[in-house]
C-alpha cells in the first residue's frame, strides 16, 4: 500500500465526506470499492445515536449490498483490551460490558434513543415504586434452560445491591426488589430518581438465573461463565487470547442472530487491529485508529463503520486552584482554544468540535445555547484586560496523557494556542494511571480528559459539579448555589421534558463560568471486511453482533 | 566428579543469592510505583471508598516483607499470582507468551551468527581489505542504529513498499512453519543486527590475535595446511566470543521488548509494557522476574560452557 | 604532563578518534546552538500543513501537528546531549567509588559489593530502565537517573579491575608503608591509574544511554510529548510510517549520528590509550 501522489487531495475529500455523513447523524457504512465520489457512496440512511440508534435501517447503505441477510458463519472480532471479567455485576470495562450485552438482557433497553421494554413488556410508576410486567416465554440458555420469571429479576436486582457489586447506582438508589407474581416485579427506590429507567437499560443491569450463579460459587465476581437470555450463549473464554459465543437457538427473536458463532480475539495494539482487518484475520475490529480510516475505506476488501459521538473530550478545570479559580481566566482560555485543530489532528477530521456533552441530534443536545465560547482571540484579550490581566506572571499547566490521542492533542493544541496568544503555558504529560489518580483526587489545574458517551446527563454533570466533585466548583464561584440546585433537580424530576429544561439552564451556566471546556465529539471507527453487513449502532457504544451477517 | 561438574555446582549455587536479591529488589521497586491498579480498574467513575476497598482485597495494604514472603512462597509452588486487571494467572500468561518471545530472540540469535561468523572471519583473514573495512563499518553502524528505528524502516521497505513480509503480527512456526518464519524474518533481522555487529567486532579482533600467535607457530612447524591453521584459530578465537554471545542473551531479551512493540507481536515484551501502563503489579513483577531469571540462567550456562571449553581456567 | 602530550599526539593520529571527535563536535554544537540554527520554532503548530513532505521550507517535512521536523530534530539534539553527558556522570559517581573500594581493599568488602553489582547487572538494561522509570516517573531528569543506575555495575567492574592491579604496584605499596591514608592512596595513586579505562567506558555509556533513552521514549515511558526527544518523535511517527516516511526517518538518522559519534570516540580512545585492546567489547 504505497502512498499515492494524490494522497493528500483524496484524503481531504474523504475526510470532508466522512464528516458530512457524520454530521448528518448517519451510521455510515462505506464501501471501499466505490472510489472518491461522495454521491456514489453517501446514501447512508441510518440515524445518528442522538435521536435513534440501532433502528435497523442503518446497515449496509451501499449499492452492491445483497438484499437479504444470510444465516451462518463465524464472525471474527478484534477487541482493544482483555476482558476484566465476565460477571455482569462486577465488571468495569467497555469490552466486558460489550461481551455481556450480547449474552444477557436487561429489563429495558434503548431503541431509537428511547427507553423501551426488553425483558419487561410494560411498567408503571407509583411514587417511588416501579412495577414491571415481565414478558412470558423468555428462555434461559443451557444448562439452565427454563423460563425466566419475576423471581429472577428480583434476584438480579438485589444481587446488585451487594457491597462488592460494581453498580453503585443501584446500591445508592434502590431500596429493594420483590416478585409480586410470576410475571410481575416491584422495584422500590430510595428517593425520586429521574434517570432510573435509562440507568436500568445499561448492559450491567442484566437478569441472570440464581442457580447458575450458585453453581459457579455464588459470590459477586464468581459468575465468570454468564448464563442469560440473549441472542448468544457464552461458550469459552481463554484469557489473554480469545473468547467465543455461539448462537442461541431459542432466542425470542427468531431471525436473530444471523451468525452461528462469534469469536473475539484480543489485539491491544491499535495499529495491529487495523492490519488484522486488512490481513483478513478478523472481520470486525473495534476502535481502529482514526488515521487508518481512509486506508481501510480505500481497500478493496475492507470498509469502515463510524459509530458517532461515542466519546466526549473536555478540558477539565479545578475551580478552586489558582489561577483557574478566576472565572475570567477560564473564559479567556475557552476563547483561545482551537477545537477544530484537535479534530483535524487527533481524530483525522472524523469528529466534530464540541461545546456541550451531547452531539447534535441527541435528545440532550441543546440547540439554542446562547453564550458558546467560540475561538475569538480579541474577545479573550478583552476579558483578560477587563479582569486586570490575571495571567501576567502566571504559567498555566495542562495535564494530559499520550495514552489517548485526543487528550494529548487537546493539551498540545491548547498550549500552542495559548502561547500564540501571549499566555505562558506548559504541558504536564503523565502516564494514564497517574492521570486517572490525579483526576479522581482533583489534583490538577487543567486536565485534558475524555469520557465515553453516557445515557443520561446526570452521569456527566452530577459527578463533576456536586459539592466536592471533580471540578471543585466551590461556593465562592458564580451561581454555585443555583448549579447545585439544578443537578439535584435534574435527578429528582421524573418528566423528561422538564429535565431537558433543567439541564439546558445548567449548561448555560456552564457556558458562562466554564468548570470545564468542551473540546470534541469523537466517533468510534470500526474496521470491517467487505462482506460484513448489518452492523448497527446502538445508543451506547456497544456492538450488537446479532444483527450482523456475512455474505460469503 | 570432574572439575567441570564442581564448577557447575558452584556457579549454580552462587546464582541463588543473586536471584533472591534480585527478586526482592523487583518486588520492592514495583511497590514503589506511584498510583495503584485499583484506580485504573475502576476508572474515572470510582469513588475513594471503592478504591480503598479494592486495595485491601488485593493485599496492597500489607507490609512489604509480608507481601514478599507470600509472593516468594507462591513462586516456589509455581504460583505467580493473578493479574489484577483480568484475573488471569500470571504463570498462564507467561507460559502463553514466553515461547513467542523466545522464538523472536532465537530468530535474532540465528540472524546475528549468520552475519557475524562469516563477516568476522573474512574481515580477520583479509585484514585491511575492502571487505574488512565493510565489516568494520557494519560493526560500528550496527551498534549505533536504534533497533526500533531499523525495525520501522525494514517494515516500511519490505513490508509496505515491496510487500515481501507481513507488516505485523505473529504466527507460531510450530503451527505453520512457512508462514511462521515469514512473520519472524523482519523481527529477527531487526533484533539480530546489533548483536551481529558486536560479535563481528569481537570475532575479528580475537581471530587477529590468534592468527598472530598461530602464524609464528605455523612457520615453526612447516607442512601444516592453511585450513588446519584456520580451524585451530577459529576454535581458540571462539572461546571469548562465546562469553560475548552469552552477554548478548540479555540484550536479545531486552531488545525483544522493543521489537514486539514495533511488529505488534503478542509476546512477553508486549505484556510487560501493557502491565506497566495498567499498573498491573503482579503481572509486571512476574514478567520482570521471569525475564531476569532467564538472563541469570543463560549467563550461568555461558560461564559453565566457557569453563568447559577453556582448559587454562581448569588448571 | 608528558603523558597528556603523548595522548594528544596519539589521539590526533587515530583516525577513529578524530572522526568521533568531528562527529561529536558537530553534535555538541547543534545541541548548544540548535535553537538559533532552526528555521522554525519547534513548538509552533500549523495543523493546516500537517504531514507535509520535505520541501525547501521544511527540509525534513512536517509532523502530525504541522510542526517543522527539521527544527524539532535540531531541538532534540539538546535532550540527547543532556542524556549523553549526565548519564555517565550519574553512573560514575556511584560506580567508580564502589569499584575503587572493592578493588583496593578486596576481601569481604569486595565480595559484598560485587554481589550487589552482580544483581544489578542481572537485569537486562532496557528492562531495568523500564522498571525504574515506572517507579520514578517519566521526564528527562528521571530518565537520566534511571539509565544512570543501569550502568553503575559497568563502571564498578571496570574500575575494580584497574584498581586491583594498581594496588599491586610498587609505588602504592610504598605509599602505604609510609602511612598515607587510604583516601589519599585511592585518590592520588589508584584513581589516575583507572582513568583511561573509565574514559573509554564513559564514551560507550554515552552512546548506549542515547539509545536507551530513545527506546524508552519510543515505548511511551520515557520523555513525554511534546518534548522533541528523538525517541518520542519516533513513537508518534510509527503510526504514520505509511503516509509520512519523513516523520520517522530523520529523527532516526539523528540518533545514529549522535550514537556513532560516541562509539567512534570510544573505539578511538581505546586505541589511543591501550593499543593492545583492539576494537572489542
Amino acid at each position: 500500500m504505497a502512498p499515492k501522489t494524490s494522497e493528500l487531495e483524496s484524503r481531504t475529500d474523504r475526510r470532508t465526506f466522512l464528516q458530512a455523513v457524520g454530521a448528518a447523524g448517519a451510521a455510515a457504512t462505506i464501501a471501499g470499492c466505490t472510489g472518491d465520489d461522495p454521491e456514489e457512496t453517501g446514501n447512508g440512511n441510518g440515524n445518528g445515536n442522538g435521536n435513534g440508534n440501532g433502528n435497523g435501517n442503518g446497515n449496509g447503505d451501499t449499492d452492491d449490498e445483497p438484499d437479504d441477510p444470510v444465516h451462518g458463519g463465524t464472525l471474527r472480532v478484534g477487541y482493544e483490551a482483555e476482558l476484566t471479567g465476565l460477571d455482569p455485576h462486577n465488571i468495569s470495562s467497555v469490552v466486558s460490558w460489550n461481551a455481556v450485552y450480547n449474552v444477557c438482557e436487561t429489563l429495558v433497553t434503548f431503541e431509537e434513543g428511547e427507553t423501551v421494554g426488553s425483558i419487561a413488556e410494560d411498567w408503571s410508576v407509583d411514587g417511588l415504586v416501579y412495577t414491571f410486567q415481565i414478558r412470558e416465554g423468555i428462555q434461559f440458555h443451557p444448562p439452565v434452560s427454563r423460563e425466566l420469571t419475576a423471581e429472577d429479576v428480583a434476584y438480579s436486582i438485589n444481587r446488585m445491591r451487594d457491597e462488592d457489586a460494581a453498580t453503585d447506582d443501584i446500591r445508592n438508589n434502590v431500596a429493594g426488589a420483590e416478585a409480586t407474581g410470576d410475571y410481575e416485579v416491584e422495584i422500590e427506590l430510595e428517593d425520586s430518581f429521574g434517570p432510573f429507567l435509562p440507568f436500568l437499560a445499561r448492559p450491567n443491569f442484566v437478569v441472570i438465573p440464581e442457580e447458575a450463579v450458585e453453581d459457579q460459587g455464588g459470590e459477586i465476581g464468581d459468575f465468570q461463565e454468564p448464563v442469560g437470555t440473549g441472542p448468544f450463549v457464552f461458550d469459552e473464554h481463554q484469557q489473554g487470547d480469545f473468547f467465543r459465543l455461539t448462537a442461541f437457538d431459542d432466542y425470542r427473536h427468531e431471525e436473530y442472530p444471523y451468525v452461528d458463532e462469534v469469536e473475539v480475539t484480543i489485539i491491544p495494539d491499535e495499529d495491529s487491529r487495523g492490519l488484522a482487518v486488512r490481513n483478513d484475520d478478523v472481520d470486525f475490529a473495534r476502535d481502529v485508529p482514526y488515521r487508518d480510516a481512509d486506508q481501510l475505506q480505500d481497500g478493496d476488501d475492507t470498509k469502515v463503520f463510524l459509530e458517532d459521538g461515542t466519546g466526549w473530550a473536555q478540558i477539565h478545570i479545578n475551580c478552586s486552584r489558582e489561577p483557574w479559580d478566576n472565572p475570567d481566566v477560564r473564559r479567556a482560555v475557552a476563547h483561545v482554544f482551537d477545537r477544530q485543530a484537535v479534530v483535524d489532528t487527533a481524530l483525522a477530521g472524523l469528529g466534530t468540535p464540541a461545546w456541550q456533552p451531547y452531539p447534535e441530534g441527541n435528545f440532550w443536545h441543546f440547540d439554542d445555547l446562547e453564550n458558546t465560547r467560540e475561538r475569538d482571540l480579541e474577545r479573550a484579550q478583552e476579558i483578560l484586560d477587563e479582569a486586570g490581566n490575571p495571567l501576567e506572571d502566571e504559567t498555566l499547566v495542562i495535564k494530559t496523557t499520550s495514552a489517548y490521542p485526543v487528550m494529548e492533542a487537546s493539551a498540545e493544541i491548547l498550549q500552542a494556542n495559548l502561547t500564540e496568544a501571549g499566555i505562558d503555558a506548559e504541558i504536564d504529560n503523565l502516564d494514564w494511571g497517574t492521570m486517572l489518580d490525579d483526576f479522581i483526587s482533583s489534583n490538577f489545574g487543567a486536565m485534558a480528559f475524555s469520557v465515553p458517551f453516557k445515557e443520561d446527563p446526570d452521569r456527566h454533570y452530577f459527578g463533576f459539579l456536586e459539592e466536592g466533585g471533580y471540578n471543585k466548583y466551590g461556593d465562592d464561584q458564580p451561581d454555585a448555589e443555583r448549579i447545585r440546585e439544578l443537578i439535584v433537580e435534574g435527578r429528582r424530576e421524573m418528566d423528561q421534558d422538564a429535565r431537558l429544561e433543567i439541564y439546558e439552564e445548567l449548561e448555560e451556566l456552564v457556558q458562562d463560568h466554564l468548570p470545564w471546556i468542551s473540546v470534541s465529539h469523537a466517533p468510534n471507527v470500526i474496521g470491517l471486511r467487505e462482506n460484513v453487513y448489518g452492523v448497527e449502532e446502538w445508543f451506547l457504544p456497544y456492538n450488537r453482533y446479532w444483527t450482523v451477517w456475512l455474505d460469503e | 566428579m570432574t572439575e567441570v561438574h564442581q564448577y557447575a555446582i558452584k556457579r549454580a549455587l552462587s546464582a541463588i543469592p543473586v536471584l533472591l536479591l534480585v527478586s526482592f529488589i523487583i518486588v520492592a521497586l514495583i511497590r514503589l510505583v506511584p498510583g495503584g491498579p485499583a484506580v485504573i480498574m475502576l476508572g474515572a467513575d470510582a469513588d475513594p471508598q471503592q478504591i480503598e476497598h479494592l486495595r485491601e482485597s488485593m493485599g496492597l495494604n500489607q507490609p512489604l516483607y509480608v507481601q514478599y514472603v507470600e509472593y516468594m512462597s507462591g513462586l516456589l509452588r509455581g504460583d505467580l499470582g493473578e493479574s489484577y486487571m483480568t484475573g488471569q494467572a500470571v504463570s498462564a500468561a507467561v507460559a502463553h507468551r514466553l515461547p513467542i518471545s523466545l522464538s523472536v530472540a532465537l530468530g535474532g540469535f540465528f540472524v546475528s551468527l549468520l552475519i557475524a561468523i562469516p563477516a568476522g572471519t573474512i574481515s580477520a583473514l583479509k585484514q585491511d581489505s575492502k571487505s574488512d573495512y565493510a565489516a568494520l563499518t557494519f560493526g560500528l553502524l550496527g551498534v549505533s542504529i536504534p533497533n526500533f528505528w531499523l525495525g520501522i524502516m525494514l517494515l516500511l521497505v519490505f513490508g509496505v513498499y515491496i510487500g515481501w513480509f507481513p507488516v505485523a503480527g505473529y504466527v507460531s512456526p510450530l503451527d505453520d512453519p512457512l508462514e511462521g518464519i515469514r512473520y519472524l524474518v523482519l523481527p529477527s533481522v531487526t533484533l539480530g543486527t546489533a548483536m551481529a555487529a558486536i560479535v563481528t567486532r569481537m570475532l575479528r579482533s580475537e581471530m587477529l590475535e590468534e592468527i598472530r600467535k598461530e602464524y609464528s607457530n605455523a612457520v615453526r612447524m612447516k607442512g601444516v595446511s592453511d585450513l588446519r591453521v584456520l580451524r585451530h584459530v577459529m576454535k581458540n578465537a571462539f572461546i571469548p566470543v562465546i562469553t560475548v554471545i552469552g552477554m548478548q542473551a540479555g540484550y536479545l531479551l531486552g531488545g525483544s521488548v522493543v521489537i514486539e512493540v514495533v511488529f505488534s507481536i503478542p509476546g512477553m515484551g508486549r505484556l510487560l509494557i501493557d502491565s506497566i501502563h495498567a499498573r498491573d503489579y503482579i503481572m509486571l513483577q512476574g514478567v520482570v522476574i521471569i525475564y531476569t531469571a532467564l538472563f541469570i540462567l543463560v549467563n550461568m550456562v555461558v560461564d559453565i560452557t566457557y569453563f568447559y571449553l577453556n582448559p587454562k581456567l581448569r588448571e | 604532563m608528558r603523558r597528556l602530550r603523548l595522548f594528544a599526539v596519539r589521539f590526533r593520529k587515530s583516525r577513529l578518534a578524530m572522526a568521533g571527535a568531528g562527529v561529536l563536535s558537530t553534535f555538541v554544537f547543534i545541541g548548544l546552538f540548535g535553537p538559533y540554527l532552526a528555521p522554525h520554532d519547534p513548538a509552533t503548530m500549523n495543523t493546516a500543513n500537517a504531514l507535509a513532505g520535505p520541501s525547501l521550507e521544511h527540509p525534513f517535512g512536517t509532523d502530525n501537528y504541522g510542526r517543522d521536523v527539521f527544527s524539532r530534530v535540531l531541538a532534540g539534539a539538546r535532550i540527547a546531549l543532556t542524556v549523553a553527558v549526565f548519564v555517565p556522570i550519574v553512573s560514575m559517581s556511584i560506580g567508580v567509588p564502589v569499584g575503587l573500594v572493592s578493588g583496593y581493599f578486596g576481601g569481604w568488602i569486595d565480595n559484598v559489593l560485587m554481589r550487589v553489582m552482580d544483581s544489578l547487572f542481572a537485569f537486562p538494561a532496557i528492562l531495568l530502565g523500564l522498571t525504574l522509570v515506572a517507579v520514578f516517573g517519566q521526564g528527562l531528569r528521571n530518565i537520566i537517573i534511571a539509565i544512570g543506575i543501569v550502568f553503575i555495575p559497568q563502571f564498578a567492574r571496570i574500575t575494580r579491575g584497574s584498581a586491583a592491579s594498581a594496588a599491586k604496584e610498587e609505588h602504592v605499596k610504598a605509599a602505604r608503608s609510609t602511612g598515607a591514608s587510604h583516601l589519599r592512596i585511592l585518590g592520588v595513586h589508584i584513581l589516575p591509574f583507572c582513568l583511561s579505562a573509565i574514559m573509554v567506558q564513559a564514551s560507550i555509556t554515552a552512546a548506549v544511554a542515547i539509545l536507551i533513552e530513545a527506546s524508552l521514549s519510543f515505548l511511551g515511558v520515557g520523555i513525554p510529548a511534546p518534548e522533541p526527544s528523538w525517541g518520542t518523535m519516533l513513537e508518534t511517527a510509527k503510526g504514520y510510517v505509511e503516509s509520512a516516511w519523513w516523520f520517522g526517518f530523520f529523527p532516526g538518522v539523528a540518533i545514529i549520528f549522535a550514537v556513532l559519534g560516541f562509539n567512534l570516540l570510544g573505539d578511538g580512545l581505546r586505541d589511543v590509550l591501550d593499543p593492545r585492546m583492539g576494537p572489542s567489547r
